[in-house]
């Protein structure tokens, strides 16, 4: 290596190596298209089953019989499909499919963790079975009368075992989630200390069912358009300083 | 042979990731699929660079991972070009 010139490798030293490194991990850490189909599948599944909710209503009040059974064949079809895609094996592998095609032309890299960062498998299954413990529970209490089942009372309850649950998840998913995953946790934690503080975001009247879509999926999908939108910026950073100087 | 500046770019790339396979490289790199083959062939030729071919269906997929050895001869090159700036820097200053 006599005769070196520092030059000679475009200026590139230490320092922009560390920039790369910092950008391929921003990069894969927010890789968040699995998430933003499966919420828009998700949401999807919802407006439908709404809507033909509504025509069942339409049916029955015009006493339509044709209407009334192409709309409950259509909820139960549609039932059936979201029973179907919430099943890992075939929606997890559906949204798994078409996340692969979306970054095929961006390839795929794996971020290096490290061996004490390697956590046994009973601590995620035992936060999934209290996370299900504490939903079941505050529907039972709900429909037991315990407690109110009105959003006031509803929201902050589901923040209270939902928000720890997601920042786990985070916890869990370390290094491979970045900062940005905290984003989901954190608005449905305002959400829910904003409403007890009184603070009048609440739906009402037909809209009611939506003071529990918008923290639940209106902030995941928000979290991870936000996501997306960093993933693209991180990845023209890395581009950038990658091909500095070839 | 880490000096080459699409050589160095490959192994500072692999450098931040556990493995990486053909077409992140291709994309983050920007070089032709010809021009990244040869560079990562040489790379594994000096054994600084693994390379696992393997199929994805019917589809060849590529991985690469950069050795122990890459690693040490990647992390000998920036402390040695430290040292040439170090030096430049205190002829300059004289």
């Amino acid at each position: 290596m006599k005769g070196v010139q520092v030059s000679d490798v475009g200026g590139m030293g230490p320092v922009d190596a560390q920039r790369v490194a910092a950008w391929t991990r921003r990069y894969l850490q927010t890789r968040t298209m699995g998430v933003l189909i499966f919420m828009l599948v998700f949401l999807g599944f919802v407006a439908s089953v709404t809507g033909l909710n509504a025509l069942i209503v339409l049916a029955v009040r015009q006493g339509n019989h044709w209407l009334l059974g192409v709309s409950i064949a259509g909820e139960v079809l549609w039932v059936a499909a979201v029973i179907c895609f919430s099943v890992p094996r075939w929606g997890g592998r559906l949204v798994e499919k078409w996340t692969g095609r979306y970054y095929e032309k961006e390839g795929a890299a794996t971020l290096p963790i490290p061996e004490k960062r390697v956590r046994p498998k009973w601590i995620v299954q035992l936060a999934v079975a209290v996370f299900g413990l504490c939903i079941l529970g505050s529907v039972a209490l709900g429909f037991a009368g315990m407690i109110s089942s009105d959003s006031t009372c509803m929201v902050p309850l589901s923040a209270a075992y939902c928000v720890p649950f997601l920042v786990f998840l985070w916890w869990w998913m370390r290094p491979l989630s970045g900062l940005l995953g905290l984003l989901w946790p954190a608005l449905y934690g305002l959400h829910a200390i904003l409403i007890l503080a009184g603070a009048p975001i609440l739906f009402t009247g037909p809209y009611q069912g939506l003071n529990m879509l918008v923290p639940t999926v209106g902030y995941g999908l928000f979290s991870a358009l936000v996501g997306h939108a960093y993933n693209r910026f991180a990845l023209r950073r890395l581009q950038q300083s990658a091909r500095a100087g070839i | 042979m880490i000096h080459e500046p699409a050589r160095l770019r490959i192994m500072t790339l692999l450098s931040g990731v556990a493995d990486a396979d053909f077409n992140f490289l291709l994309s983050a790199l920007g070089l032709t699929k010809g021009n990244l083959s040869t560079h990562a062939e040489r790379l594994e030729r000096a054994g600084y660079v693994e390379i696992v071919k393997s199929f994805q269906g019917k589809v060849p997929h590529t991985r690469y991972r950069l050795t122990s050895e890459g690693r040490r001869a990647l992390g000998g090159y920036w402390a040695m070009l430290d040292g040439i700036r170090g030096l430049e820097g205190r002829r300059g200053r004289k």
